[in-house]
């Protein structure tokens, strides 16, 4: 029977049907952060019970950390808690963990690449919802609650309801200056936020492949944005290339036997998904979330939708995020001035996208009036981009640079914007109050938010002199 | 866990679709290990900006206080797999909601803490709303049993759960006793497996 690349890995690792579409799944990988694992801990040591297989658990320190320059523990002080005690924790499990100090420090999703944790064909799971992101290596990566997490620390497995293959094809050429950022808004803006609920979203067609490792990752990344769990790419080249040399990546004779097997991770060209959805790669423009939800996507220069033009049930909501937003139907953003810019994220926060932010802000200067956040994904990338001189480049521009973490992501330490702040945000949701009581967000590239941070106001990044 | 039978008590509509987990306990209420995440319970919307009860809020409304039935709209609790939202739920009091969609985490997490999630088609969540929006509060028993939603006015509204959730409920099965009696079948995987792919089994460094 001809198989979807999601039913062969998830086969490949089925310990047991459980019946009623549940499967006992063999973990490979499990990372753990700061914040959704000490409740884990707590009720696996009130039952007695122990990690089953330390080696394949991994743990980083990156939610509610502080992310000031120079920071501790305790800098903002009511992370000092969660951080000690992933750190307890992880010692008396001997799990590695990837500590406030350590090199290989860095938020969940962006370690898990850099690290080599995350393989082709393999399970991986993280108590965080964008743990879809390292699908783009291939692995079947997906987002857990706290009580799955205490299940897979104790079991190293997982009893999982097994969503509903389903395949997004953007095929066609991306115009210049579209970036994976857009493409993934796009997804959103044309399939809506309950696209992938129930399902397992492997992304495919000529543009996708034409993404690099960590474009595909800013893309899988947002696929719980969609509804869906699991997001992923089947590998590659360049997913065999990225993955070359990463510190937990297979090598020497076993790479070269992984390798075999990973050449044979796609889908079967007959294979059957419950879902189909195709988007044009050319007609995707640099987009811009408008309202309080994901799915609430414009291009920059086109007006936001007027209220006749929102489906009827759909109008009070719509109602209160322009409000909430302080926005006015049928009017364009563009010229809407910004107060905050947030470059970072595990959308948006590797080297590639810092990369491209240096670029395009040589020679310009942050607008005054604006405050304009660069955090990089993780120690790596800060290094990276350092060697490279891009934090030099951005604090002449008049950016922050500052140390690893989700940040403002989700507002959970101090990196938090003002009420009635309007924020141009390369991370991934825009949620009522996501990013701190009052706070407007809206959802963009790097490139777009660091236009908007050089014109103080919504700006599409062409048009900038 | 405690097993789930019935719940039995106040219907509280809110009716807003696509709630997010970060509206349903807000980061601020996760900063701190001992904050009761009931208090965090719909935090934006349910607290005025000096901390006082905004009475325009339906969880606020006299009528429905001590309320154990949230009936919500479509999609409910995308976003965050932040357990914490179910967990200010149940502490608040909430043991059942009722909702035309769930996400697939929050859906998950509810089964783990005994808090039941009931999804019903447009149809079936009509006649809920219209039991739920009348002038006084409604009472409601959600029959885990025999699937239905009874109101004190005699309607019975039937929901579907898959079986093998509904026994979890039911019996309040300590899930991960039940994987550690499986260990036999996993470990002879796991053999299978590490033969397939050795390098998925890192050694202890």
């Amino acid at each position: 029977m001809p198989l979807t690349l999601f039913d062969r890995i998830w086969n490949d690792h089925l310990i047991e049907d459980m019946g009623d579409g549940v499967g006992l799944l063999q973990i490979d990988r499990h990372m753990l952060h700061e914040v959704s694992s000490p409740e884990a801990f707590v009720r696996l040591a009130a039952a007695g019970r122990h990690v089953a297989s330390p080696a394949q658990t991994f743990a980083t320190q990156d939610h509610i950390l502080s992310t000031a320059p120079g920071r501790t523990d305790g800098t903002f002080a009511l992370a000092t808690e969660y951080v000690r005690l992933l750190r307890s924790h992880c010692a008396a499990h001997g799990i590695q963990i990837f500590d406030v100090h350590d090199p290989r420090q860095g938020i969940v999703h962006v370690v898990a690449g850099e690290q080599g944790l995350a393989l082709p064909g393999a399970t991986f799971v993280c108590g965080d919802s964008h743990t879809a992101t390292v699908g783009a290596l291939g692995a079947l990566a997906w987002g857990i609650g706290s009580s799955e997490v205490e299940h897979v620390l104790a079991t190293q497995t997982l009893a999982q309801a097994k969503p509903a293959p389903m395949q997004i094809r953007v095929d066609g050429r991306l115009r210049p200056g579209v970036t994976p950022k857009d493409v993934i808004l796009g997804i959103l803006r044309n399939f809506g936020i309950t696209a992938g609920v129930g399902h397992a979203i492997e992304y495919a067609g000529e543009a996708i492949r034409a993404l690099s490792i960590e474009g595909r990752m800013t893309v899988c990344n947002m696929s719980i944005e969609l509804g869906a769990r699991f997001g992923f790419v089947a590998p590659d080249d360049a997913t065999f290339d990225y993955l070359h040399g990463k510190p937990y990546a297979p090598s020497g004779r076993e790479w070269e036997g992984a390798l075999a097997t990973w050449s044979t991770l796609r889908s079967d060209d007959d294979a059957r998904f419950a879902k189909v959805l195709e988007l044009d790669a050319s007609r995707l423009k640099p987009f811009i979330s408008w309202g309080t939800t994901p799915g609430d996507i414009v291009a920059i220069d086109e007006p936001i939708p007027d209220i006749a033009a929102i489906a009827a049930e759909r109008r009070a909501g719509a109602k209160a995020a322009f409000e909430y937003m302080g926005i006015t139907p049928g009017k364009p953003l563009e010229g809407l001035p910004v107060d905050v810019v947030f470059i970072g994220s595990c959308t948006n926060s590797r080297l590639s996208d810092l990369r491209g932010v240096a670029q395009f802000v040589k020679g310009r200067r942050v607008a005054r009036n604006v405050r304009a956040l660069v955090v990089p994904g993780s120690a790596q990338v800060k290094k990276a981009a350092e060697a490279e001189g891009i934090d030099a480049m951005l604090c002449a521009a008049g950016f922050e640079w500052r140390e690893p973490g989700c940040s403002m992501c989700l507002g959970i330490n101090d990196d938090v914007v003002p009420a009635g702040k309007r924020c141009v945000s390369t991370s991934n949701r825009n949620f009522e109050g996501r990013q701190g009581k009052g706070a407007r967000t809206h959802l963009a590239s790097p490139i777009t938010a660091a236009a908007c941070a050089i014109a103080g106001r919504i700006v599409d990044a062409g048009k900038l002199p | 866990m405690e097993p789930l039978i019935s719940v039995k008590g106040i219907v509280v509509p809110l009716l807003r679709d696509n709630v997010d987990t970060d509206s349903i306990i807000p980061a601020e209420f996760m900063r701190s290990l001992s904050t009761d995440p009931g208090r965090g319970l719909f935090a934006r919307w349910r607290y005025r900006a000096d901390g006082s009860e905004n009475p325009d809020f339906v969880l606020n409304d006299p009528r429905y206080r001590g309320a154990t039935i949230l009936l919500a709209g479509a999609n409910f609790a995308c976003g965050s797999s932040r357990e914490n939202a179910v967990w200010a739920l149940q502490r608040f009091g909430v043991r059942c909601v009722i909702a035309l969609g769930f996400s697939d985490i929050f859906y998950a997490n509810c089964f783990k803490n005994g808090v039941l999630p009931v999804q019903l088609p447009a149809s079936a969540h009509a006649l809920v709303v219209d039991e739920a929006l009348g002038e006084e509060a409604s009472e409601a028993t959600v029959d885990l049993r025999t699937q239905e939603i009874e109101f004190a006015s005699g309607r019975r509204i039937g929901f579907d759960l898959d079986a093998r959730r509904r026994a979890k409920l039911l019996s309040g099965e300590d899930e991960i006793a039940a994987t550690l009696n499986r260990w036999a079948t996993i470990d002879s995987f796991r053999a299978g497996h590490a033969q397939r792919a050795p390098w998925l089994y890192l050694k202890r460094r």
